[in-house]
């Protein structure tokens, strides 16, 4: 570590900046896999900063308009992957659905960060503490994948695959998340602990729920930086569908997850502690939504 | 390497520099423009020192390729003053509540004030606080910080339109 | 209150809270620190720096490196004189283990070779064609280890001020002082509390990375512009490194970005710039990455073993500190440090019996140095814990047995360690102590079992104070003189050059405050010179939080010298006796005006008398002076804090504070409430948040990573603004200029135990060893309900 130099970047590098998806997939297919796609560049950089990664080649998708737009489509939102966090997070608070969503984009990075950060370049470097992650897990969210070649959409939980590993092939884009409508009657939260205010998370949760009454018709649980991927968690979700929401219940949940988690020891955090937290934070998360989705929040 | 020729505004002035596809935003500012004022502290987006606005936005000019930001219209701590010398208000208020110790964060922490202000006339302290949270100071502990930035608020308070903020640990 | 001799005084702008001189240019990023510096022809410098954390250099090739144009230096190429960084003791007193380049890498990043280039670009590239070869040597990481026999050893050998002290199992210096009989006042106590308390090697993160440029001049000379805190003693050092007449080399003072001790020593990298700026015979500027500076130096760690023994009226009779240093791979200055910690414990609380005990050890980690507080935040983290827990014991309120106990008026003071002793003329602490806790509402102080619920309050006090300098009727170990130069210039402005440095909290200013208010000129006309090694007289530095009290007490003399000569002419123009003449300032005017009080018409403006002697080729009214303070007044401080915990999570929320400071006359009212608040912010990181651990396979920083993974607290974790006070006390040091001690270290100094205070009064349980993350702290809950479930 001590051999970096973090006030310039040493890789040298040929530039480009495709004006269409078109120009940037040909790009990405003519210049071999040595050549990254940079939008924000808050994560890339850093990693040829440190981590010694040396791309030959970038190919800036930030001049791209089609790849930049939030749109709602029947219900359902779909964003651009160059679309900034700023962008989102003011989208969010006028339409106020995705509870979840602003307060994982609220929390992620600070306020320059959001306005350089993409939430496409979030989900490519697929950091297991990725804030965004969970939030849009618990939506069901999608992803849209494109080639010179096609292109394919998948659910986004069975596209994360280990620390920093996704099913994205090399020679392919992302240029669109998409997000199922909301429901009436459906709340979601989002939260996460740090060590200090902009932080990466030392644990992240989110939760969706539909809800009916005192009966909680579906429950969507995200854990973030417990494990090699940010991930859904299936057997506590099962404990409370179409159940009667009970605090003992909550409960189980949250020792369900705490069982079901993997986390480690880091430099932000132990392992124990993360399992010991991570039951309360799923409580105090799910409450939030919970309240959301009756609408006395 | 070649190098590619780059074309933007800097605080008003328009300038056409030729830099490597690997120059960083920072080092054009203060080696290439000689503006000295926007300050390296970690080169990870970690302490805020290099803020600039561009378009407006405020950005981190430590990671950002100065090949990407061609044709943008930037301001840097240099700028914020008026043709004429005189201070932005913003400025007077860091004077006035004592928020400047070694001076070495203020160039990033005036900037970060001046964009909220701008975004909003009344932001509240938690705001505030928000938003200059990336921005690292070793010197104030942030008290006379928030002050200035407080005393800059527009006297007329406006709603608010965010209902669920952050807030600090515990804070619920 | 215990009496004080409060002198009323009349100040124009002492105590005003005035616009910072350099505040313009600092807001507007006109301010050129170090690493702004840009000189025509000037080469960008790198340093190779060691992976491992012990190793034998074997091999250095920089041929490569060479052919791409870089200039190289090696150890080879570099005097091999053993120095000391740190230039503040008496030379005796002065260990010396380092060299420009080390033929041996004692810790991880230290550096053993560097490049200077056109660019930094091409620095880097060049940097990485050099080809060491090592001989990897065992490490050792736990000062413990360090002294058992087997262990691996770091040096054979240092030079004591120039005899050669052999070093025996990693002990860099060793000191005890004892007053009364330890043993005997044991015995006599009806209590006796014992307890080991543990900070942590905090990082200072001062926001500026250190830097220097150096011009070698066509004399054979250089020109330096450093991150420093004592030009003079770099240039002496520069001078003894590098054989070159110290009239050749010229320290510029410049703006620093932060120090918080950090610079205290002439860093490392100014003596590998010189070196390669003379090779190169090119002007050559070194900045630090943060990764570097991280890898630079650090806060003295502390293992403290603290005892008190006390009566059952809360007397304290008898009191013993054991404390292990772990100083890393090199002793900057852990032999003042160890007379210092038992300084801060001796003189905290009164102990007619006392014993202490310090050892430092070398490891193979990142250099320790002097940092804010300088031991005094990890002795009194130590005492004022172990004072709450004495309270306890005895039911006892914890303001009553810091009042029954603590060091105050008339009673000798030796802070700066045993050399260094002098009387306590002024004293805030019983004030300080009976506001603030009304402040803070110390009354509704509920006990820890009284509290339920997930969320739980609580608040903590503690009291500390800081020396004012290292003055003393003797001279000590310790070198402490400041020098300042005042004039009145021909338009009745005045000029005062001193050497002495500004950290950020506002000295120069106070200086600027004390000659106007000396010399009767307004504020607006008094400017302090930029300055350098060849223009002004020695300053020991600014550090010992002695700035305003010491550097500022030789501006008032040189101005009341300077007044005195300017009267004499005055009064050769008015006709009157110049002891008779006074100068007072006249802000519309911008002027002082000379008047013999009660007589119409002897008037005349300080601009026409400055004027008029120079016309008349009378001279210029000017004075140097070099002062030493004779006394060592304590400023005592106070912290009052509340935090909520989380008892789920085990996060700690800064709630409020109260934070007061008996700094004497306060100059600058708000930027000494500044240093508060800071005091309280860097306070919190060491009680909360932050240490540097290492990695025992590598050596390296478990958060080597840059800051990304070395957190600092930011704006959130404060409380709101409205719940940050502060206060001074009221009172006048009959020693300092104008009434005023210091303040700067002082501000940070009882934070830590504060909050170890209030976390306890939160949950009833006590952290002895920071910093209290919520890690620790859930752990900690875990094992106290399973003992109360036990019970």
């Amino acid at each position: 570590m001590i051999a970096v130099n973090t006030r310039i970047l040493r890789t040298e590098f040929k530039y480009f900046v495709p004006k269409t998806l078109r120009e940037a997939l040909k790009l990405i297919d003519q210049n071999g896999p040595n050549a990254r796609v940079i939008a924000g560049g808050t994560d890339l950089l850093v990693q040829m900063k440190q981590e010694g990664i040396s791309p030959d080649c970038l190919i800036n998708i930030m001049t791209i308009p089609e790849m930049n737009f939030i749109k709602t489509e029947k219900g359902s939102l779909r964003i651009g992957a160059t679309t900034k966090w700023s962008e989102i997070l003011e989208f969010c608070s006028r339409d106020r659905k995705h509870a979840a969503l602003y307060e994982a984009v609220r929390s992620l990075g600070k306020v320059q960060v959001r306005h350089m950060g993409t939430i496409g370049g979030n989900l490519c470097s697929a950091s297991p503490a990725a804030d965004s992650a969970p939030a849009l897990l618990v939506y069901n969210s999608q992803v849209k994948l494109v080639s010179a070649r096609g292109e394919r959409t998948l659910p986004l939980d069975k596209y994360f695959k280990g620390v920093n590993e996704t099913v994205r092939a090399a020679k392919e884009l992302m240029t669109e998340i998409r997000i199922p409508s909301i429901q009436n009657g459906m709340g979601s939260a989002f939260k996460k602990l740090t060590r200090v205010g902009t932080d990466i998370s030392k644990i992240s949760c989110a939760v969706a729920i539909l809800r009916k009454g005192k009966v909680c018709v579906s429950c969507q649980v995200a854990m973030g930086a417990v494990a090699p991927v940010p991930m859904k968690m299936r057997g506590a979700q099962e404990l409370m569908n179409g159940k009667k929401v009970e605090a003992s219940l909550v409960e189980e949940m949250g020792q369900r997850i705490s069982a079901e988690i993997k986390p480690i020891t880091d430099i932000r955090s132990t392992a124990e502690y993360r399992r010991q937290v991570a039951v309360v934070l799923f409580k105090d998360v799910f409450w939030k939504a919970w309240k959301r989705a009756g609408g006395e929040e | 390497m070649k190098k590619t020729e780059v074309s933007f505004t800097v605080n008003g002035e328009t300038y056409e520099v030729n830099v490597e596809t690997n120059a960083l935003l920072l080092n054009v500012l203060r080696d290439d423009l000689g503006l000295t004022g926007t300050k390296y502290g970690c080169g990870m987006g970690q302490c805020g020192l290099c803020t600039v606005l561009v378009n407006g936005e405020p950005v981190l000019s430590c990671l950002t390729l100065a090949v990407a930001v061609d044709g943008a219209d930037i301001v840097t701590i240099e700028g914020l003053s008026k043709p004429d010398g005189s201070l932005d208000p913003i400025q007077e208020a860091f004077l006035d509540q004592g928020a400047i110790q070694c001076g070495y964060c203020t160039p990033g922490m005036v900037i970060m004030a001046k964009d909220l202000l701008k975004r909003k006339a009344h932001p509240s302290e938690m705001e505030i606080r928000e938003h200059i949270e990336g921005n690292l100071c070793r010197c104030t502990g942030y008290v006379s910080i928030v002050k200035a930035i407080k005393s800059c608020r527009k006297k007329t308070s406006s709603k608010a339109h965010l209902s669920f903020h952050r807030k600090s640990p515990n804070q619920e | 209150m215990r009496g004080q001799s409060m002198e009323k005084k009349n100040f124009s702008t002492v105590g005003k809270t005035t616009r910072r001189k350099d505040g313009v240019s600092k807001v507007t990023g006109r301010e050129i620190f170090s690493s702004d510096v840009v000189l025509p022809h000037m080469l960008y410098a790198r340093v190779l720096r060691s992976p491992y954390p012990h190793a034998r250099v074997v091999s250095i090739s920089t041929a490569k490196a060479e052919a791409m144009g870089a200039v190289c230096i090696t150890p080879a190429d570099v005097p091999k004189l053993r120095y000391n960084e740190r230039q503040v003791s008496i030379p005796e007193k002065t260990y010396r283990d380092r060299t420009v380049l080390p033929d041996t890498a004692r810790h991880v990043g230290e550096g053993i070779a560097a490049v200077a280039a056109k660019t930094e670009a091409l620095a880097e590239k060049a940097l990485v064609q050099i080809a060491v070869k090592y001989e990897r040597l065992s490490a050792v990481f736990d000062p413990f280890e360090a002294m058992t026999a087997d262990a691996p050893t770091l040096y054979k050998d240092v030079l004591l001020g120039e005899v050669v002290l052999p070093i025996n199992r990693n002990i860099a210096c060793h000191r005890e002082v004892s007053e009364g009989d330890a043993e005997k006042g044991f015995q006599e106590a009806d209590l006796i509390v014992e307890n080991e308390f543990r900070t942590g090697r905090v990082y200072h993160q001062q926001m500026e990375t250190k830097a220097v440029v150096c011009r070698p001049e066509p004399d054979g000379g250089i020109t330096v512009w450093p991150t420093a805190q004592s030009i003079h003693n770099v240039r002496q050092l520069l001078g003894r490194i590098f054989k070159i007449p110290l009239s050749k080399i010229n320290v510029h003072r410049v703006p620093i970005g932060g120090s918080f001790g950090s610079s205290i020593q002439m860093n490392t990298c100014i003596a590998i710039c010189v070196a390669l700026a003379l090779k190169a015979r090119k002007p050559v500027k070194l900045v630090l990455t943060r990764e570097e500076d991280m890898y630079d130096h650090c806060k003295y760690p502390s293992i403290i073993r603290l005892k008190y023994g006390v009566k059952r009226d809360g007397t304290i009779v008898a009191g013993e500190m054991k404390t292990v240093v772990d100083i890393g791979a090199h002793n900057i200055q852990a032999y003042p440090l160890l007379g210092c910690m038992s300084g801060w414990f001796v003189s905290l609380y009164r102990m007619p019996h006392l014993r202490f005990e310090g050892t430092a050890v070398y490891t193979n980690k990142v250099p320790a140095c002097a940092m804010q507080g300088y031991g005094n935040p990890q002795v009194s983290f130590a005492v004022e814990s172990l004072m709450d827990i004495i309270a306890e014991k005895l039911n006892m309120d914890p303001i009553e047995i810091r009042l029954k106990n603590y060091v105050g008026l008339g009673e000798t003071f030796w802070g700066q360690g045993p050399t260094v002793r002098s009387v306590i003329r002024s004293c805030g602490v019983e004030e300080m102590l009976l506001k603030g806790k009304d402040m803070i509402g110390w009354e509704s102080r509920k006990k820890p079992e009284e509290k339920r619920g997930r969320l739980r309050r609580g608040i903590g006090v503690a009291r500390s104070f800081h020396t004012s300098g290292t003055g003393a009727p003797m001279p000590g170990e310790v070198i402490d003189y400041s020098t300042a130069m005042v004039k009145f210039n021909e338009d009745g402005s005045v000029d005062c050059l001193t050497a002495l440095m500004c950290h950020g909290g506002g000295t120069l200013e106070a200086l600027a405050k004390i000659v106007s208010e000396e010399t009767g000129v307004p504020l607006s006309k008094v400017e302090i010179s930029p300055a350098d090694t060849r223009s002004t007289g020695y300053d020991v530095c600014t550090h010992a939080t002695r700035g305003v009290y010491c550097g500022g007490a030789s501006a008032q003399r040189a101005a009341k010298e300077a007044k005195s000569k300017l009267l004499q002419f005055a009064s050769r123009i008015l006709e009157v006796n110049p002891d008779a003449l006074k100068i007072r300032p006249d802000e519309e005017l911008g002027q002082g005006i000379v008047y013999l009080e009660g007589a119409k018409g002897k008037a005349i403006t300080v601009g026409e008398v400055a004027k008029t002697a120079q016309i008349k080729s009378w001279g210029t009214a000017i004075s140097v002076v070099s002062h030493r303070q004779v006394n060592c007044p304590p400023c005592f401080v106070t912290n009052f804090i509340e935090v909520e915990v989380d008892t789920e999570t085990g996060q700690i929320r800064f709630v409020k504070a109260v934070a007061a400071v008996d700094a004497g006359t306060v100059i600058n009212p708000d930027l000494a409430a500044g240093q508060l608040e800071g005091g309280l912010c860097r306070g919190m990181g060491l009680a909360l948040l932050e240490d540097t651990e290492y990695d025992p396979k590598s050596g390296e920083l478990t958060c080597g990573r840059n800051i990304t993974d070395y957190k600092i607290f930011t704006s959130v974790e404060m409380p709101m603004t409205d719940d940050v006070l502060t206060f001074f006390a009221a009172t006048y040091e009959p020693s300092g200029p104008l009434g005023a001690k210091g303040i700067g270290e002082a501000a940070n100094n009882c934070t830590a135990g504060a909050f170890a205070n209030a976390v306890y009064n939160a949950l009833g349980i006590r952290f002895n060893e920071l910093p209290i993350t919520p890690e620790k702290v859930l752990t900690r809950l875990k094992e106290y309900s399973l003992r109360k479930r036990g019970k």
